[in-house]
Parts: structure tokens; sequence; C-alpha cells
């Protein structure tokens, strides 16, 4: 039983930080900014050097159009790219609703259990205006675009408390600053650029 | 009419008179209020890049400026610092940000023309739209707005909106490019 007890004591220390990692964030959609570097010309001799970099730019429009050709799909005018807390990525309408998943080819990770914490919590009435720090990946794995870019999310999250009506709004939008590599067409190529989430979503308080 | 029926008609009318003077001047000042003259890119600029720092508690002293060709922006109906005007604004960058995922000229359009709102954050989100919006029609209304800035923050920000516009975007990269791999057209054939 002491053996069990030095066990458990640990464990109920650890249960007391759980507020900290345990942050729920929101589904969000997500916007992507991003410009990709890659080797346009370039000629080598033993006296000389000679070479030009492309800049290209990739945008959630241009993810959707290639993720459009890739799984034979025609998208709505107003459809957007949302993840889910679970990294899961799919497509949706302007209203919000599911139009086809992007999983296999575009994924992202959010590191939502080694996040920091900074702001205020309270348990009891549930409201929460917190700002919080996680990694972000995301990866695309599409035949002529590939990339695996990543960044320190910054999110300012707010869980407002029950309206008159018991209704209780949670808010998040999220700055990434990211870069990485992965392949345009076959070719290296580096990347930067930011990508935005912005999530909300209405629910009963308890 | 007695004395005393006199002496109440006569505070009567003075009160109806008092009670037109205030009408007036309340329905002047709304009227001032509801204006938004047509402005030039310059005065919008100038709006833009001193708003920040001249709000009163009871709302923004400078009005937004409507971008000559564009729509009025919106504004907020509360006052600068409630929770409400707060509120008005996140929902306003949100319907920005949803706006961004179409492609027409109406929704350009709104998004452009919020680049003369009063509200910094408002005009920083919708450059960040026009950027998600991805359409080089764009471009002639940011170098105007940019020439016309007088914030080095604003003019930077917009110079490095119409460089990642007029950069050629992954697809027709591809469609230049279909050595290099699996072109578009290939693709769309399989």
């Amino acid at each position: 039983m002491k053996l069990h007890a030095r066990k458990i004591l640990p464990a109920i220390a650890g249960l007391a930080l759980l507020p900290l990692s345990l942050h729920a964030s929101v589904d969000s959609t997500m916007k992507v900014d991003m410009k990709c570097y890659v080797q346009d010309k370039f000629s080598e001799t033993s006296a000389n050097k000679f070479g030009t970099v492309r800049t290209v730019r990739v945008d959630t429009k241009q993810l959707l159009t290639l993720l459009g050709k890739q799984t034979k799909s025609k998208y709505p005018s107003g459809a957007q790219l949302k993840v889910a807390t679970n990294g899961q990525v799919t497509v949706v309408d302007s209203r919000g609703a599911f139009v086809g998943n992007a999983g296999p080819y575009i994924k992202a990770k959010l590191a939502l259990k080694s996040s920091i914490f900074s702001g205020k919590y309270n348990a009891a009435s549930g409201k929460e205006t917190s700002k919080n720090y996680y990694r972000f990946t995301l990866i695309v794995d599409l035949p002529t675009l590939k990339g695996n870019v990543k960044g320190t999310a910054i999110e300012d999250f707010k869980v407002s408390g029950p309206s008159g009506d018991g209704v209780r709004i949670t808010s998040g939008a999220t700055n990434v600053s990211v870069n990485g590599q992965g392949k345009v067409d076959g070719k290296t190529g580096y990347y930067n650029g930011n990508i935005y989430l912005r999530g909300r979503s209405a629910s009963i308080a308890p | 009419m007695t004395p005393s029926n006199k002496r109440v008609a006569t505070i009567l009318a003075g009160l109806a008179v008092v009670a037109a003077i205030l009408l007036a001047l309340t329905g002047k000042r709304d009227d001032s209020v509801s204006r938004k003259p047509e402005a030039s890119v310059s005065s919008q600029a100038k709006t833009a890049s001193s708003s920040g720092a001249s709000r009163s508690s009871g709302g923004p002293l400078l009005k937004s400026r409507a971008i000559s060709g564009l729509p009025k922006p919106l504004e907020s109906p509360y006052g600068g610092d409630s929770e409400k005007h707060a509120e008005w604004i996140a929902g306003r960058v949100e319907e920005l940000d949803k706006l961004s995922s179409f492609d027409d000229a109406g929704s350009l359009n709104a998004i452009l023309a919020e680049l003369g709102n009063s509200e910094p954050e408002i005009r920083a989100a919708a450059l960040a739209s026009v950027r998600s919006f991805g359409s080089r029609d764009a471009v002639p209304w940011l170098q105007k707005l940019s020439i016309a800035a007088t914030d080095s923050g604003e003019k930077k920000a917009l110079d490095e909106a119409i460089e990642y516009l007029q950069l050629p975007t992954v697809t027709e990269y591809l469609e230049e490019n279909p050595d290099g791999g699996v072109s578009l057209e290939q693709e769309s054939d399989q």
C-alpha cells in the first residue's frame, strides 16, 4: 500500500498541473500566407557560377486548387481549410459545413499538450482570457507540392462567461510564423511565411 | 383668458421654444456623426496613421474615410472603449477573413474599402484579407494607398502586400514548368 501511495502522490501532483496542459483550443479556419524559394537557373563552370531563384506564392487558395486537382473535387467559392484541435484538416464551405477531407494530403500538428499559458482561467465560472504558446507543424504532401513547415503558435484565447441565455463563446486567434522545406515540382523549395488560425464556437454553459 | 391661464400658456410656449432649440442642436450633432465625406486617398492615409492615438472613450474622434471608387468602410455603432465595440471589431475581423475566401470583385471591394477604416485593427485585418484573397486587381489600390501613407509601418505593410501579390503563384509556376515533375495539365489528364 505504501508503495502505491508513493506512486499515486506524484500522479496527484501532476493532476494539479493539468489546467495548464489541458487548455482546450478551438477548431479553426486556417489561412496560409507563405513564400517558397526554388532554384531557377543554375550553371557552373570551373571559373564561374550563375544562378537565380524563383519566389512563388503559396496561400490557402493555391493549396485548395492543388488539393482539388488531386482529389478531383471542385470546391465552392468561399471554401476554406479547417484545422481541428487534433490536427485533422478538412475543407469546409463558407458556412463551415464539411465539403471534403484534406487529411491524406494536408496535416497539422498542434502540440497543445506542451503549451505554455499566460493569462487567467477561472474553473468556477469557466471564463478564460489567455495567450498560449505551442509548436505548430503543417505538412503538405501533394504530388507537385510538398512541404513541412513549423513555428511557434501564439494564440489569443478567450472563453466568455455565459450570456443571459446561458451561451458561452470560445474564440481563438493564432498567428504562427513558419519556415521549412519541401519540394515544388520535384525541386527543393524553402518556405517562410505565416499561418493564421481563427476559430469561434458557442456552447451552452453547464 | 385669466391671468393664471396666461402665465401657464407663456411657460408652455417657453418650454416649446427650449425643446425646439435642443432638438435642432441634437439633430445637428447626429448629422456630423453620420456624415462621411468623400475623401482623397491622402486624407484617408492621414486618418489611418493618426487614428490610433486619437481616440476618446466616447467613440472614435476620427471617422473612417471612403476610398474614392470603393464602398464606405463600416463603422462601429458603439463607444471606443466599450466591450460591445471590441466585440464589434472582432466580428468585423472575422467577416473580412471570411470574405477573403471568395473570388468575386464585390468581396474584394468590400475588403479594400476597410483599408480606409478608422480602426487600426480593422485596417490590419483588411490588409491580411487582401493578401489572402490573392488577386492582383488589388495592387493598384494598394499602390495608391502606399504613396499616400504617412505612417511608415502601414506603408511597409502595404508595400509588402504589393510585392507578395505580384509574385507568381505556385500553380502558375507549376503550369510554366511542366518538365520538373507532374504538371497540372498532365495530372488532370490522368
